[in-house]
């Protein structure tokens, strides 16, 4: 069972910020979106036979702390990884069963799905990446492979995202990719 | 004496011990809060009150929140719809043909890309002066349109150009467009996206070869609600296999304004309807390649550039 949830204060500060600019009632799908993606890590992690120690609540989302005395292998942890994303489409596929009413809750899915497998830490593709790495490489290439390649795809997000708002776009893209690259400060512990 | 004493030594055992166990409670609370942990309670803090004030606001301060939430929405997305985006995207992945142009048109909505606006088979006139001068003085005679073809000097005879009375040159940049140049009220944009296809020849994006585009695409999103472009009556409503779900206004001075594509009709033939009320949903029926409003406006029975009365993304 998980032993307790910690909620940073970047993440009420998320919070925030998205309730005061949701103003369409997008805020409640987007959290169940999450809900059932963090759903997917948590049972494969308790299928595969880990324990999940603590899930942090980040300005990076949700972040699930395993039990390290009960390790999984990089293929189980692969697996686990993986699982978030699947769970995504597994729930945006349920949605569109259900016709018009589901196409937003599977649009949201959809998105939260693809965006988690960019090979960038610390999301999930980050995350399969270095498990990846870790299988051919020692730990410490794969980490420094991973954060190559973390801050190769945040820098040419934040420059798409840039190169946008020049031509009077959104800002969505350039937020990301700056939200990514501030991700990658704190990236110095990678653990498998 | 004796008991007075011991109760004295008792009282004196028990302060000591509560004086003691503060002292070691104000250790044990200044050993838990180190400098680190302090900043991080702090944050906490912070951002736990502007958490609850957002909250809070959103209720007390509904209209000056509301006012800020805009300013932001402005500069961070602008003006994207990302319920209609995200929306866009289900709707997108549900559809049997032409999946991937939609799944590709959603992101575009998502992230906030708006559309190049150039095509090479469009010819870009709002730039040039002599289209301007024709446009203007085309639209000054709209309503009572006698299209005086064979007086319309070529658009290389210089000499021909109208020239203003006070033989000064014409100002294009700051000359005031007119307010009403159709005679039909207020008008407004039946949706605020950009112009996927204009008006004219082009490049026939599902059957091919060069053929002339008789109104104006705007790429908005599934589901986006269309306006109506004036005051008017609904002339007609159908459906088919071209134009998908369509209906037609008629405005005054034989204008008629004409939205295809629709993926719902909300009126019926014959309703009045004020200039931007809803009429219909922006969908992708019909032959398209995705969700866009075709809209076309005609003057009495003649077909003119939309592009000229409503304003664009």
């Amino acid at each position: 069972m998980v032993r307790g949830v910690t909620c940073t204060p970047g993440f009420l500060l998320l919070g925030a910020v998205l309730a005061l600019l949701d103003g369409e009632g997008v805020l409640p799908w987007a959290l169940l979106a999450a809900a059932v993606h963090e759903l997917g890590h948590y049972v494969a992690v308790r299928l595969l036979g880990g324990t999940v120690k603590e899930i942090r609540l980040t300005i990076s989302g949700g972040e699930m702390v395993l039990d390290r005395r009960r390790p999984l292998t990089y293929a189980g942890e692969l697996a686990a990884v993986l699982a978030g994303p699947g769970a995504s489409l597994a729930l945006a596929w349920g949605a569109l069963r259900l016709g018009e009413p589901g196409w937003l809750p599977a649009g949201l899915s959809l998105c939260l799905g693809w965006f988690n497998l960019l090979p960038v830490w610390p999301l999930d593709g980050g995350r399969a990446l270095l498990m990846i790495l870790s299988g051919f490489l020692p730990h410490d290439r794969a980490t420094a492979g991973v954060q190559l390649c973390s801050l190769a795809l945040g820098t040419g997000l934040l420059a798409g995202g840039v190169s946008i708002l020049a031509k009077g776009g959104g800002a969505t893209l350039a937020l990301m990719g700056g939200w990514l690259l501030c991700c990658q400060i704190g990236m110095g512990k990678m653990e498998k | 004496m004796e008991g007075a004493r011991h109760w004295e030594d008792t009282a004196r055992r028990t302060a000591d011990r509560r004086r003691s166990a503060g002292r070691a409670r104000r250790d044990r609370r200044s050993v838990a809060l180190a400098p680190r942990e302090k900043r991080r309670l702090l944050q906490l803090c912070v951002c736990a009150v502007l958490f609850l004030a957002v909250f809070w606001g959103r209720n007390a301060f509904p209209e000056g929140m509301e006012e800020v939430r805009g300013e932001l929405l402005q500069v961070l997305r602008a003006d994207t719809d990302f319920k209609a985006a995200f929306a866009s995207l289900g709707r997108a992945m549900d559809r049997e043909e032409g999946r991937e142009e939609a799944v590709a048109q959603a992101w575009r909505s998502i992230l906030g890309l708006k559309e190049a606006g150039w095509h090479p088979w469009v010819f870009d006139h709002r730039g040039n002066a002599l289209y301007r001068i024709e446009a203007a003085r085309l639209s000054s005679c709209a309503g009572r349109l006698v299209l005086p073809i064979e007086k319309t000097a070529p658009p290389d005879d210089a000499a021909a150009l109208p020239e203003p009375e006070s033989g000064e040159p014409v100002d294009t940049e700051t000359a005031e467009p007119e307010a009403d140049p159709l005679g039909v009220g207020g008008t407004a944009a039946p949706v605020m996206a950009p112009v996927s296809s204009g008006f004219g020849l082009r490049e026939h994006p599902i059957e091919g070869g060069e053929k002339f585009h008789n109104g104006l695409d705007l790429a908005a999103n599934y589901g986006s609600a269309i306006g109506a472009f004036a005051a008017g009556t609904v002339d007609y409503i159908g459906e088919s296999p071209a134009y998908g779900q369509y209906l037609q206004l008629a405005h005054a001075n034989g204008v008629t304004s004409f939205y295809a594509h629709c993926s719902r009709l909300c009126v019926q033939p014959g309703q009045k309807v004020a200039a931007g009320e809803k009429v219909a949903e922006v969908g992708d029926t019909g032959e398209v390649t995705g969700a866009h409003l075709h809209f076309e406006i005609k003057v009495n029975g003649e077909r003119v550039d939309p592009a000229d009365y409503i304003e664009t993304e």
